[in-house]
């Protein structure tokens, strides 16, 4: 069978530019939404989001539930996005940029404020080898604060424990206290 | 070197790398001898020395040269060849020694002949010639390991039966153990190839080759040059230059299958550039008149090239294969003919050629799919000589070192489709290969995108040693009038049925999400249409580097939207519908 038609040339190595974040707003892209800066902190990704807009009346937009996204092209070029934050429109301040003054929001990533979040029930060793509940708790953060001096048999294992000054600490604080505990 | 005692017969004989060198009458006391005195041979009788054994043994029966064990099962072992020479000519040893040496070929697999000194014999003489080396084979037990022979420097060339002018190359005379005026078939041809012949595929048939020039320093570069490819991989410039005959010429078969092959080419994983030199289909039987950056020629064309014919730059010129070199080949190789095609391509420094001494069948042309499938196999010159051969002791011949081994190019790109998704990919079977620098790729009929939904191609590169990219890139393809045209971009919103549109101060706003930046080649208009009327509206491509966005008057009630894009090769595809607009804004959500 003789050939019949070509493929156009397609095979030239030139990278193509990566794509952008897009903004959603309430589920739709916004086009008057650009990120402006997206910042991750520590282990446990804190993430938070500045943004500029052009929009006309940008107090409309306030509270409103933003996410940013990358598409990603996948092999058969179906479409993916790549969450970047996810949360809402916090305040609004104004911004100078190349001479003009624009309207920003700043945006926490829901995980972020989870993390943020009072923790409500924590556990505690007593002095007689039991556990009990505490709401008033507050660990401080640190490999050695906040760790009990002596080892607990806890579950078949020597460890030690949080062991509270009996003040709040957050879902955030508990998390990265634990993890210095093994 | 061994001397033999045979009491019955009262014989002494003198036997030199496993050859009778003389024999004499034994004394009356012979089976008192006790004592034996061992001398050199040499024809210089003023030379003296000492003579050094590496081994010693005494036995009551014939002792061998020492048979190395072929270091592999395939006809890549050095010792699963013989190598001819003629003992006549001094510089015929001189030869075997340099190409033992270099090829590492055992002792025992050279095989001296004291031959006539002219390059055609008559057949008589090669029947004596043919009697010693199955004699050698048998006594020294190397015909179970040895798969081919190779008619060395020196050695006759041609048998002519007697009352003719035929000129019957000897090396295709010596596929078979017996000697044959009639072309034979063989039996381990094939048009394509999938496993790698062994001693007990091969039914009797032998590889053969054969070194022969002008002189010694000519000689010994068919193994310099062989060793080389070797080690050094052909270059991206590289090409192959193929001139085939056209069907009217006589072998309609023969140019059907060879251009089969040669259309193919992109789906072999040769990863070599070619050029046709005419169309046979279109009864164009055109010829090169020169060719440079030449790794390989595949023709059929006059016994003697165009002038100047292998230009500069020079390719790695490794195999110069003319089917059709018929009437002069006889006096070829040893005492040049001026003119003949095979000896200017070897001038040219050709590793390898193939040519013809007399007419042959047609049904001996080779297979050019075998021939160069073995090489890309990393097989030896032999093996894809004889694989490609679909009838044996008959006109054509090959020269050159028969372990000769080339690397093909292996950088270029693999291209794999149409597919229908990412999950129809199999890395290991590209539906193309093509060299590095080819930008376009000829699509046979089962290549061709699908009529109606376009088909998806992924290409990736592969570097020179072979190694592939992680990333494939992708590419939508669809038809248009019949020829396969870059499908628009992909969308990434909206990508769902039922997606809407942003309010804002009293119209409505439609925004495109693009997956990438938006490709020139891939967009050249992006139109809002409904369902309603025909009415579009284009969106201005230039304002973001990814998004476009339309403002419509808030539409009537029931109307549903989508995009309509079209690519610069002028496809158009669709996204899916919005959801229908109500009187009410719910829909239309405020922003």
């Amino acid at each position: 069978m003789s050939a019949t038609a070509t493929l156009p040339a397609m095979t030239s190595a030139r990278s193509v530019p990566a794509p952008r974040p897009v903004v959603f707003l309430s589920g739709r892209p916004e086009p008057d939404f650009v990120l402006e800066q997206l910042s991750a902190e520590g282990p446990l990704d804190l993430r938070g989001a500045r943004f500029r807009t052009t929009a006309h009346n940008p107090q409309h937009f306030a509270n409103a539930q933003v996410i940013a996204a990358t598409p990603r092209l996948l092999i058969d070029e179906q479409v993916a996005w790549e969450v970047l934050v996810h949360g809402r429109l916090a305040q609004t301040t104004n911004r100078t940029s190349e001479g003009n003054s624009y309207p920003y929001f700043t945006t926490e990533d829901s995980w972020a404020e989870v993390l943020r979040s009072p923790a409500q029930n924590l556990w505690q060793a007593d002095p007689l080898l039991g556990l009990q509940t505490t709401s008033q708790a507050r660990l401080n953060l640190g490999d050695q604060s906040n760790r009990s001096n002596e080892k607990y048999l806890i579950n078949g294992k020597q460890i030690h424990v949080p062991q509270s000054s009996g003040e709040h600490w957050t879902v955030g604080q508990t998390l990265d206290t634990l993890s210095a505990f093994y | 070197m061994e001397v033999g005692y045979d009491i019955p017969a009262a014989t002494l004989s003198l036997w030199i790398n496993g050859q009778a060198a003389g024999s004499s009458t034994l004394p009356a006391n012979a089976a008192d001898i006790s004592r034996c005195f061992l001398g050199g041979i040499q024809k210089d009788e003023s030379l003296s020395g000492e003579i050094f054994l590496d081994e010693w043994v005494t036995s009551d029966e014939y002792i061998s040269p020492v048979v190395v064990e072929p270091a592999s099962e395939f006809a890549d072992a050095p010792a699963r060849w013989l190598v001819i020479y003629n003992t006549t000519a001094p510089e015929s040893s001189q030869w075997a020694d340099s190409y033992r040496d270099a090829r590492r070929v055992p002792h025992a697999n050279c095989l001296g002949l004291p031959l006539s000194l002219s390059e055609s014999i008559s057949t008589v003489e090669y029947e004596d010639m043919l009697g010693e080396i199955e004699a050698y084979l048998n006594r020294n037990g190397l015909r179970p390991q040895v798969m081919g022979i190779l008619v060395g420097y020196g050695v006759p060339g041609y048998a002519v039966p007697p009352g003719t002018a035929f000129n019957l190359p000897i090396l295709s005379l010596l596929h078979y153990a017996e000697m044959s005026l009639f072309s034979t078939p063989n039996p381990a041809a094939a048009e394509s190839i999938h496993t790698r012949p062994r001693q007990a595929d091969l039914s009797g048939v032998r590889f053969t080759a054969r070194i022969d020039a002008p002189n010694l320093a000519s000689a010994n570069r068919f193994h310099e040059r062989s060793l080389t490819l070797t080690v050094a991989p052909l270059g991206a410039q590289d090409r192959l230059y193929f001139d085939p005959t056209t069907a009217a010429f006589g072998f309609p078969e023969w140019t059907g299958r060879a251009m089969d092959w040669y259309r193919s080419l992109d789906r072999q994983r040769l990863h070599i550039h070619s050029t046709l030199s005419g169309d046979p289909d279109a009864d164009n039987d055109a010829q090169f008149s020169a060719i440079d950056r030449d790794a390989f020629y595949w023709g059929w064309g006059p016994a003697t090239p165009p002038e100047n014919f292998f230009g500069e730059p020079e390719g790695s010129r490794v195999a110069c294969v003319q089917l059709r070199t018929v009437g002069v080949a006889a006096t070829a190789l040893r005492s040049v003919t001026p003119g003949h095609w095979i000896d200017i391509a070897l001038d040219a420094g050709y590793a390898a050629a193939v040519g013809s001494s007399l007419s042959y069948s047609p049904d001996s042309l080779l297979y050019a799919r075998s021939f160069f499938e073995a090489l890309r196999r990393d097989w030896t010159l032999a093996e894809a000589y004889l694989l490609a051969a679909p009838r044996v002791q008959d006109g054509l011949y090959l020269v050159g070192d028969p372990l000769l081994r080339v690397q093909l190019p292996k950088a270029g790109w693999d291209v794999f489709g149409p597919l229908s998704g990412g999950r129809d990919l199999e890395p290991q079977t590209p539906a193309a290969s093509l060299p590095t620098g080819q930008l376009t790729l000829k699509l046979s009929a089962d290549q061709l995108p699908d009529e109606n939904d376009g088909g998806l191609y992924l290409v990736r590169q592969i570097d020179d040693e072979g190694r592939s990219e992680a990333n494939f890139r992708p590419l939508r393809v669809g038809r248009h009038d019949n020829f396969p045209a870059r499908m628009p971009s992909a969308v990434a919103w909206p990508n769902h049925d039922y997606w809407s549109f942003k309010k804002s101060r009293g119209v409505a706003i439609a925004t495109l999400v693009f997956a990438t930046p938006i490709d020139p080649y891939r967009l050249s208009a992006a139109a809002l249409i409904n369902d309603v009327n025909s009415t579009s509206i284009n969106a201005d491509l230039e304002t973001r580097p990814q998004q476009v966005s339309v403002e419509i008057d808030l539409p009537p009630a029931a109307t549903r939207y989508r995009w309509r894009l079209t690519s610069a090769d002028g496809l158009t595809s669709f996204t899916p519908w919005s959801a229908p607009s109500t009187a009410s804004p719910t829909l239309l959500e405020p922003a």
